[in-house]
C-alpha cells in the first residue's frame, strides 16, 4: 500500500515535470527564469571559491591595473606603525579587523562570530547618537599599545515552527551583549546593532541605478494598499557633501561606495583617510591618543581611490543550473508568492562615473534598494537616518547560491542568524509576512524548487 | 518490496529520460580525451614533485634555523639565509597550483596564509626601527610562552589573514628590516646571543624562529600529502579523476590569474604604482626579483609540463603545449614566444626590485614586465578558447 502511494507520487512528479516544462514556454516570466548573466557584460563565469573576486570585463588598461592596487589594499593586512611597509601601516589603535578581506573573505560574506566578519554598531536615542565612551561601533581588537574595547557576546534560543504540511523547523533567536567593557560601563541606553560583512559583487552597478528608478518603486505610505511600502533612506555623503539616497549597508545608510570604503577603513581597521581624518576613538579613551600613526592620512588618496575602483568593479557570477526544470519552477514560485515585490529584478544602469563597462547594462540584482518594515522578529530597534528600528534594506540576491562555496557557510541576514536560505526566508516578517506565510504553506517539493532557484542565483 | 522500489525507480527514470530526450543532443565524443587525461596526470605529478621538493627544502631551512637559534654565529646565520633563499626557489614554482580550490588554498583548510602571508606585521612580532620594545618577542607579560599555540593563536588575531608566521616571518627574523637602499636587512646574529649587545629577549626570539620554522614544515607537509599519489583518497586522485573540461579550466585559471592578476597586477604593478621601497614581497632579503622570475617560470612550467628538480624529481610529461601544438599551432607558438619575451624582460629588470621601482631610469623596465605579463594573460585566454574555456 505504502509502495503504491509512493509510486503515485513519483508518477505525479514526473508527469507534472514534463507538463510544466511546456507551460513554462508560454509563461510571461520565461524570459528571465533561464537568464544566466545577471549583470550583463559585468558577469563572470568563474565558479570556484574565487567567484566573487573577478574584475568586470572591459576596464581600461589603467583601470585594470589600478583594480589590482585596490585588490592589494583590500586583501592584505594593515600593520602597526612604524613598519617597513610604510604604505600599509597605521592599523588601529582600535580595530575590528586587520584587512577588508578579514570580514569580506574572498570578497564574500562574514560569519556571525568575532574575527570573522561580525561587528556591533552602538547607538542611543531617537537620533542614534554614538555611545559616549565607545562611539558608534565596538572595536573588539586593538594593537599592542592599548586594550580592546570589549567582546561581542552572542547567545541563541531555538524556536520551533511548523510548515503548512506539519513538518517542523527551528530558528535561532539571538541576544547580544558586550562583555569586558574595558574603558568603563557603556551608557545604559546604548543599543547594539550587529552587522555582518556582505559580498562585494556588483556594487558599482547598484551605484549606477538612477535615483528615479529607485523612487519609482517607493511607496512610503503604501498608497497602492498591497501591504508593501518601500522607503528611500536619505543620507549625507561625506566624500561629495551631498544628500543622496542610501543604497549600501543593511539599512541603506550609505549613499556611495566611496563613503562606504572610507568609513569602513576608519571604523573597522582604524585607518584614517582624507574623508575620515580622525582615528576612531573617543575623548573618553585618552590612552588611544598620541600613539604612532601611519601618516596623515594613513591611506593616501591614490590607494583609497584604487580600493574604491576595485569595489566598483567586481563582477557578478553567472547563474548555474538554469536549464534544470526544478530551478525553472522555483523561479515561478519566487514570483507567485510575492518575493519580487521587494527583490526587484530588472534595471538598466545609467551613464555616470568613469568606468565604461558599468554603464547602460541590463542587470538583475533582486533588490529595490529600499527600506521595508521586516517586523519585530528582525528589528534591532536602532533607528538609522530615516530607517526605523524594524526597517531593513532589501538585500540583493545575486551570488546568493555561491556564498557556501566562497565562504564555506550559509549564514544570512544582517547578523547571520539564519543558517540557511530557508531560515532567512522564514525570518521575514512585517511587510514580508504574507509572502513568508505563502512559503510556509507551500508543499515541501515546491519549497525545494524555490530554494533550488535561489541557489542558482 | 525491493522489486517495487526498483520498479518505481525504473519507471521514474524512463519517464524522466523521456522528457529530457528531445531537449538534449547526444554529447559528441572528445577525440582528445586521452591526451587530456595525460595532461591531468602530468599536472598532478608536477604538483606532487614541486610540493615534495618544497617540503624537503623547508626541512633543511628548519634545521638551519634551529642550528642558528641554538648556536648563534655569523656562519649559522649565513647558512640559514642561504637555506631560506634555496627554499624560496622551489616554493615560487609551486604557486601555479593556487587559485583553483586545490589543497594549497581551498576555503576549508588551505594553509597558504600560514605559508606565504604578506605583508609581514614586523612590530607585531619583534622590535623595529623607532619601536625598540615592540612585538610578541618583547612582550613576556601578554605572551609568557612562545610556542606553536601562541603563534597560531596570534596569527588568527584580528582577521583571517596570517601575518606573524610563514616564509616572510622567517625572512624578517633572519634579515631584519631593510633600512638601506644598497643592501638587504642587516640583522645581527647577536640578536640570538643570550646577553648579546644588539637586542633584548634573545632566547624568546630564538624560540620564535624555531617555532615558525616548525609551523612552515608542518603546513608544507600537509600540502605535499594532499598531492601524494601513494596516499589513497588524496587530492592527486581527485584531480586526475576530475572531468577533463573542469581540470583544464582549472589549469588555465591558475595560469591566467598567476601571470595577470597576481604577478602583473598585485605583485609588480602595485609596488610600481606605490613606488614605496619596501612594498615588495621579499622586502627584508631583497629577493623579490627571484619571486617574480619563479612565478613567471611556473606558468611556463605548467603549460609545458616540465619541472626541473634540485632533488632528482624531474617531471617532463605530455602537456598543454603538446596538445595545443596539434590543434592550433599558431596560438601555441604565439604563447610560447610570449613566455620567452616575458622572461627576457624579467631578466633585464634592475636588481634589487626595491630600487627598480624607485629609480626613474629603471621604472620603464618594470612596466615592460607588467605589459608582457598582461599580454601573456591575453594569449592564455586565446589558447583556452581553443577548448571552449572562457573567463
Amino acid at each position: 500500500m505504502k509502495q503504491l502511494f509512493l509510486l503515485g507520487i513519483v508518477l505525479t512528479i514526473v508527469v507534472f515535470s514534463c507538463k510544466k516544462e511546456e507551460t513554462i514556454v508560454v509563461s510571461e516570466y520565461s524570459d528571465d527564469s533561464t537568464l544566466v548573466d545577471l549583470a550583463g557584460n559585468c558577469s563572470t563565469g568563474d565558479q570556484t571559491s574565487f567567484a566573487f573576486s573577478y574584475q568586470i570585463n572591459g576596464l581600461s588598461s589603467d583601470q585594470s591595473l589600478m583594480f589590482f592596487v585596490g585588490n592589494s589594499f583590500f586583501n592584505q593586512s594593515w600593520v602597526q606603525a612604524p613598519s617597513s611597509t610604510t604604505a600599509r601601516d597605521g592599523l588601529g589603535p582600535l580595530f575590528n579587523a586587520r584587512s577588508c578581506s578579514a570580514c569580506h573573505f574572498r570578497d564574500g560574506r562574514g560569519a556571525p562570530q568575532a574575527n570573522s566578519g561580525l561587528l556591533f554598531r552602538l547607538g542611543t536615542g531617537a537620533d542614534n547618537s554614538p555611545d559616549a565612551i565607545y562611539g558608534g561601533q565596538l572595536q573588539d581588537f586593538s594593537h599592542n599599545a592599548v586594550t580592546s574595547e570589549g567582546n561581542m557576546e552572542i547567545s541563541y534560543v531555538e524556536e520551533i515552527g511548523y510548515f503548512g504540511d506539519g513538518t517542523s523547523y527551528s530558528l535561532r533567536r539571538p541576544a547580544y551583549t558586550v562583555s569586558g567593557q574595558s574603558y568603563g560601563a557603556m551608557q545604559g541606553t546604548t543599543l547594539i546593532s550587529p552587522r555582518v560583512g556582505q559580498q562585494m559583487i556588483g556594487l558599482g552597478l547598484l551605484e549606477l541605478i538612477s535615483e528615479a528608478d529607485i523612487l519609482a518603486n517607493a511607496d512610503p505610505n503604501d498608497a497602492d494598499g498591497d501591504g508593501i511600502s518601500g522607503v528611500a533612506n536619505y543620507v549625507t555623503d561625506v566624500p561629495s557633501g551631498n544628500v543622496l539616497i542610501g543604497r549600501f549597508g543593511w539599512k541603506a545608510n550609505v549613499g556611495s561606495i566611496a563613503h562606504q570604503i572610507a568609513a569602513a577603513f576608519n571604523g573597522d581597521i582604524g585607518i584614517t583617510s582624507s574623508f575620515f581624518p580622525n582615528e576612531n576613538y573617543t575623548v573618553n579613551q585618552p590612552s588611544c591618543a598620541g600613539l604612532a600613526n601611519g601618516g596623515t592620512p594613513e591611506i593616501d588618496d591614490d590607494d583609497l581611490n584604487a580600493v574604491i575602483l576595485y569595489s566598483r568593479s567586481l563582477a557578478v557570477p553567472k547563474r548555474r543550473n538554469v536549464t534544470s526544470s526544478n530551478v525553472k519552477y522555483g523561479a515561478q514560485f519566487f514570483k507567485a508568492i510575492g518575493c519580487v515585490s521587494c527583490h526587484k529584478m530588472n534595471y538598466k544602469t545609467g551613464f555616470g562615473g568613469d568606468i565604461a563597462p558599468l554603464k547602460n547594462q541590463k542587470i538583475t540584482p533582486f533588490t529595490d534598494l529600499l527600506l521595508h518594515d521586516m517586523g519585530p522578529g528582525l528589528a534591532d530597534n536602532v533607528p538609522d537616518h530615516l530607517a526605523s528600528g524594524s526597517e531593513w534594506r532589501t538585500q540583493p540576491l545575486w551570488g546568493l547560491g555561491l556564498i557556501s562555496l566562497v565562504n564555506g557557510h550559509t549564514y544570512l541576514l544582517h547578523d547571520g542568524r539564519a543558517r540557511s536560505i530557508e531560515e532567512a526566508i522564514l525570518w521575514h516578517g512585517g511587510e514580508a509576512e504574507k509572502s513568508k506565510e505563502k512559503y510556509r504553506k507551500l508543499p515541501a517539493q515546491h519549497r525545494s524548487f524555490l530554494l533550488e532557484y535561489l541557489r542558482s542565483l | 518490496m525491493k522489486k517495487t522500489a526498483i520498479g518505481i525507480f525504473v519507471l521514474a527514470s524512463i519517464a524522466f529520460a523521456a522528457c529530457k530526450k528531445d531537449k538534449k543532443e547526444e554529447p559528441s565524443v572528445d577525440q582528445y580525451a586521452q591526451q587530456k587525461t595525460d595532461i591531468k596526470k602530468t599536472y598532478a605529478d608536477m604538483a606532487f614533485a614541486v610540493y615534495k621538493d618544497s617540503y624537503t627544502s623547508a626541512v633543511t631551512l628548519k634545521n638551519a634555523c634551529h642550528l642558528l637559534a641554538d648556536n648563534p654565529s655569523q656562519a649559522n646565520l649565513d647558512a640559514a639565509k642561504q637555506a631560506w633563499l634555496e627554499a624560496r626557489e622551489i616554493y615560487g614554482l609551486s604557486e601555479i597550483f593556487r587559485f583553483v580550490d586545490g589543497p594549497i588554498d581551498n576555503t576549508n583548510d588551505g594553509p597558504e596564509g600560514l605559508i606565504n602571508a604578506w605583508p609581514m606585521d614586523e612590530n607585531y612580532v619583534d622590535y623595529v626601527d623607532g619601536s625598540a620594545n615592540s612585538g610578541i618577542i618583547n612582550d613576556a607579560v601578554n605572551y609568557p610562552t612562545i610556542d606553536a599555540a601562541t603563534i597560531t593563536q596570534a596569527n588568527e588575531f584580528g582577521g583571517e589573514t596570517k601575518i606573524s608566521s610563514g616564509y616572510h616571518a622567517i625572512e624578517f627574523l633572519l634579515w631584519g628590516q631593510d633600512l638601506s637602499a644598497a643592501s638587504a636587512g642587516q640583522r645581527s646574529y647577536q640578536d640570538y646571543v643570550i646577553g648579546g649587545p644588539t637586542a633584548d629577549n634573545e632566547g624568546r626570539r630564538a624560540a620564535y624562529l624555531k617555532t615558525v620554522a616548525d609551523l612552515l614544515v608542518a603546513a608544507l607537509n600537509q600540502v605535499k600529502n594532499d598531492w601524494d599519489p601513494a596516499i589513497a583518497g588524496s587530492y592527486y586522485h581527485t584531480f586526475t579523476g576530475m572531468d577533463n573540461q573542469t581540470a583544464l579550466r582549472k589549469m588555465f585559471n591558475s595560469m591566467r590569474v598567476l601571470a595577470g592578476d597576481e604577478l602583473a597586477g598585485e605583485r609588480i604593478y602595485v609596488a610600481y604604482e606605490n613606488a614605496s621601497q619596501e612594498d615588495e614581497h621579499s622586502c627584508f632579503s631583497d629577493n623579490t626579483h627571484r619571486d617574480i622570475y619563479l612565478n613567471a617560470l611556473a606558468v611556463e612550467n605548467l603549460y609545458k609540463g616540465t619541472y626541473t628538480s634540485p632533488f632528482g624529481n624531474n617531471v617532463n610529461g605530455y602537456a598543454l603545449e603538446d596538445l595545443v601544438g596539434t590543434i592550433n599551432a599558431t596560438k601555441n607558438t604565439a604563447l610560447v614566444n610570449r613566455f620567452a619575451a616575458t622572461m627576457g624582460f624579467i631578466n633585464v629588470m634592475y636588481n634589487p626590485f626595491d630600487q627598480a621601482i624607485v629609480l626613474q631610469a629603471e621604472r620603464p623596465k618594470v612596466m615592460d614586465v607588467v605589459t608582457s605579463l598582461e599580454a601573456e594573460q591575453d594569449d592564455l585566454d586565446a589558447v583556452a578558447a581553443v577548448f571552449s574555456i572562457t573567463f
